[in-house]
């Protein structure tokens, strides 16, 4: 399988003003195949947003290498999509021209991707809401126009931070199965950062466990459910028993937490 | 809000007012409170149907200065604001020399604008500039500035450039702050352009309050103020009905 991203050796260190340093990942090394749907869980502020940040070009590294489609990442670049936790609309924007905003930055053509963006809502279960803002829409709806926006643009790579973690988890088991669903038709690589092993196992073809603080790679599990998924896989044996070395893991590094 | 609900506050809030201006004539006539003192609600009607001409001449002069006032100050407020935000020479130098205009009492420099620009309404309007400009400079920098920090990171991973994200971003967020500052700012250019009549006015509500005063013609000065308290509180309906305009995305409190 060809490689999407290669990360090796990252580090980084939070420098203060008062000169003291926090080092938020210690040397994390990983690669991801393209199309592949790859979670990382962890404890909160184990530094997994620090790391999706860097993949964005948002945050620089101190040190080691990273390699996304070949490329050292460096600024904005279109072939990214990113969706954090909040849905950050724009509320003076209509939900369709908040799906295309990524195309009116990008200076893409908005009439080939209006058709786009139209069949994504549709795809998402929005299809009568373009025309609405979005203070007239649920949480649940709010984030699937944030999808929406983060696929508009084909980018190969989709980085999620806990993009469902503020739902209730009926919306957010929902929310996971819309998400692969469009990720079977758009197959993009995806990079979904959260804190629940159970989503992280019933979405992923592969699951990184990372350490508390710093952060480290403490395991890398393959889940080999079979595709498309369905919640009834939550009851297998296969599901059960990975989920629960991949918690093993995580209880292990923190007994006290 | 249920129709029937609707109806009970407005006749809820007519009868209040209808039943305090009824005191109000009652007790005057009860009382033979003379009108020099204060006038009964039944003088000022009569001021207002004798001398209604009058009345609104004299408004009109008050309103187009209260109006130039802040149109100028919605202009050079919203520039200074976005000038301060972006250029740091600008925070340094620009908004000091804001705050502490504002912080000492504009009815002290209301008799220099008379003397650098004249008793024409020039300085009526300056004076409405001047206490109009604040509120809406810092709403405006506020609503430039106060934004959501994965939202600018959102942005950012999509395009360095400080314009889209000025443009795109930042502006549109800006305005329901602007139309907050603007809703204070509509209120104080009334007081500032009255003030500029107090000091040195031939006409306008504010002139009319003052001379009706000096001729102890306190039913004048009555309706003065309440053609005062009208124009303002139109105003003020005006920029209300503007924001609903321009802003139908914007979810406000209901408070009223």
């Amino acid at each position: 399988m060809p490689e999407s991203i290669r990360v090796e050796r990252l580090c980084k260190v939070y420098r203060s003003t008062d000169g003291t340093e926090v080092k938020a990942l210690s040397e994390v090394s990983f690669t991801i195949g393209r199309g592949e749907f790859v979670s990382i869980v962890g404890q909160s502020g184990c530094g997994k947003s620090s790391l999706l940040k860097i993949l964005a070009g948002l945050l620089s590294k101190t040190s080691g290498t990273i390699f996304i489609e070949g490329q050292e990442p460096d600024g904005p670049r279109r072939d990214i999509g990113i969706m954090f936790q909040k849905p950050l609309l724009l509320e003076w924007r209509r939900v369709l021209d908040n799906v295309l905003l990524p195309v009116e930055i990008y200076r893409l053509d908005r009439k080939k991707y209006e058709e786009k963006a139209r069949k994504l809502l549709g795809t998402a279960g929005l299809a009568d809401f373009f025309r609405k803002y979005p203070f007239e829409l649920s949480g649940g709806m709010q984030q699937r126009v944030a999808l929406c926006r983060a696929l508009v643009a084909e980018p190969s790579l989709l980085l999620m931070d806990e993009p469902f973690g503020a739902l209730d988890t009926l919306t957010r088991q929902k929310m996971g199965f819309e998400l692969l669903r469009l990720w079977e038709e758009w197959k993009s690589t995806v990079l979904f950062v959260t804190h629940d092993v159970d989503e992280a196992v019933m979405l992923s073809d592969k699951v990184l466990v990372m350490s508390s603080r710093p952060g480290r790679i403490l395991g890398s599990f393959t889940v080999d459910l079979p595709r498309p998924r369905q919640i009834f896989a939550k009851d297998t044996s296969e599901f059960i028993h990975i989920s629960s070395r991949i918690r093993r893991c995580l209880w292990e590094e923190a007994p006290d937490a | 809000m249920p129709e029937a609900l609707q109806t009970r506050r407005v006749l809820r809030i007519t009868v209040f007012y209808v039943a305090a201006i009824l005191l109000w004539e009652g007790l005057i006539k009860l009382l033979h409170v003379p009108d020099w003192l204060v006038p009964a609600p039944s003088q000022i009607l009569d001021v207002i149907v004798d001398k209604n001409l009058v009345m609104l001449s004299h408004t009109l002069v008050t309103l187009e200065a209260t109006v130039l006032g802040f149109v100028l100050a919605l202009g050079v407020g919203v520039v200074c604001a976005i000038g301060i935000v972006h250029f740091p020479l600008l925070r340094d130098t620009l908004y000091p020399t804001l705050i502490m205009f504002n912080s000492f009492p504009k009815v002290a420099i209301a008799p220099l604008f008379v003397v650098w620009i004249g008793v024409g309404i020039e300085s009526k309007i300056a004076n409405a500039f001047l206490t109009a400009l604040f509120p809406i400079v810092l709403n405006t920098i506020m609503g430039l500035t106060d934004m959501d920090r994965e939202l600018l990171e959102l942005v950012r991973s999509m395009s360095k450039s400080r314009w889209v994200l000025f443009w795109k971003i930042r502006l549109p967020h800006s305005l329901p702050y602007l139309f907050a500052g603007c809703k204070i700012a509509i209120s104080l250019a009334v007081i500032g352009a009255i003030v500029g009549e107090f000091i040195s006015g031939r006409a306008g509500l504010g002139y009319l309050v003052l001379s009706a005063n000096n001729y102890f013609n306190t039913p004048m000065a009555f309706t003065a103020l309440l053609y005062l308290v009208l124009m303002s509180l139109a105003l003020y309906g005006l920029v209300i009905l503007a924001e609903k305009l321009f802003l139908p995305w914007y979810r406000r409190e209901t408070a009223g």
